[in-house]
């Protein structure tokens, strides 16, 4: 399979998972979920929005991925692109639509006679997610270089060498 | 879990007491906190009564917790004030790295 083929189909995927599934999702809650995250102070439509954008971000890059060459600046750019936004991505989802949360969301409801506070600590994940993405981002610096070495080598012109046809070429002249 | 607010009138005094039977019913040992306070009218912790227990998988624990109200605490309560006394719960896992907390404010005729 060709490598364009293939970020073809990365980018049906990607555009599936990460936008189309979510506002699906979103459009299918009930209005009686939806009234609930409202009070606890989650915008779902921005959510849902954000995570969409990103989606579409991600999908463009795997695209521009998919049709450059390996030694391009371009490539290593896209690369790096696509790593950061899928640590956004990560950050969004974990801390409920709040990007700087860094994994630590609270979400408080009214209740009858009081209201509830819930904290959820996923800094671990956030941290994971930091470390995971710096070595794809090391990857793609690297693979950049190796490929920028192979298409150097590749260019570089081979050196013409003389073959002589009877051995009686090559004889030494005696003066 | 549940929590009661008991009264005696004759000594002007009161208490809330929490009983909990606690069980893991996931993949991974967890560490569960349990309190609760009493808060002034500030909303500030004045009083308390936290314990916290390791559960294994599959591991259950009971769990009693009894504080103290006082006559200004029982006249707030009885006002139907909010915020007058907190259960909290927390759930951490993987070496206490990752967790979930839930706090219940309540005030006169709340249950938990």
């Amino acid at each position: 399979m060709s490598r364009r083929l293939q970020s073809v189909i990365s980018t049906a995927l990607t555009l599936i998972l990460f936008t189309v599934l979510p506002i699906c999702a979103a459009n299918q809650l009930p209005s009686g979920l939806e009234l609930l995250l409202s009070q606890a102070g989650i915008d779902l439509t921005n959510l849902t929005n954000q995570m969409a954008m990103i989606g579409v971000f991600i999908a463009v890059v795997t695209l521009v991925k998919g049709f450059v060459e390996e030694a391009s600046p371009l490539y290593l750019l896209a690369s790096i692109a696509s790593s950061v936004v899928t640590l956004a991505f990560t950050l969004v989802t974990l801390g409920v639509g709040d990007l700087t949360s860094m994994g630590i969301s609270t979400i408080t409801i009214d209740v009858e006679g009081g209201f509830n506070t819930m904290i959820l600590d996923f800094r671990l994940f956030i941290q994971l997610a930091v470390l995971s993405v710096a070595l794809q981002i090391a990857h793609s610096v690297l693979q950049f270089m190796e490929a920028r070495q192979k298409s150097k080598i590749e260019r570089t012109p081979i050196p013409q060498i003389e073959i002589f046809d009877t051995p009686s070429q090559y004889e030494p002249v005696i003066a | 879990m549940a929590v009661q607010v008991t009264f005696n009138e004759a000594a002007g005094d009161g208490m809330i007491s929490l009983d909990a039977e606690l069980r893991n019913e996931g993949l991974l040992g967890v560490n569960l906190a349990l309190g609760i306070y009493t808060l002034n009218g500030s909303g500030e912790r004045i009083a308390r009564n936290s314990t916290s227990v390791y559960l294994e998988v599959g591991g259950q624990e009971p769990i009693s917790l009894s504080l103290q109200l006082t006559e200004g605490m029982i006249g707030r309560l009885l006002e139907g004030e909010e915020g007058c006394f907190e259960v909290v719960m927390g759930v951490r896992t993987l070496r206490d790295l990752v967790g979930v907390s839930n706090s219940m404010t309540f005030g006169g005729g709340g249950s938990a």
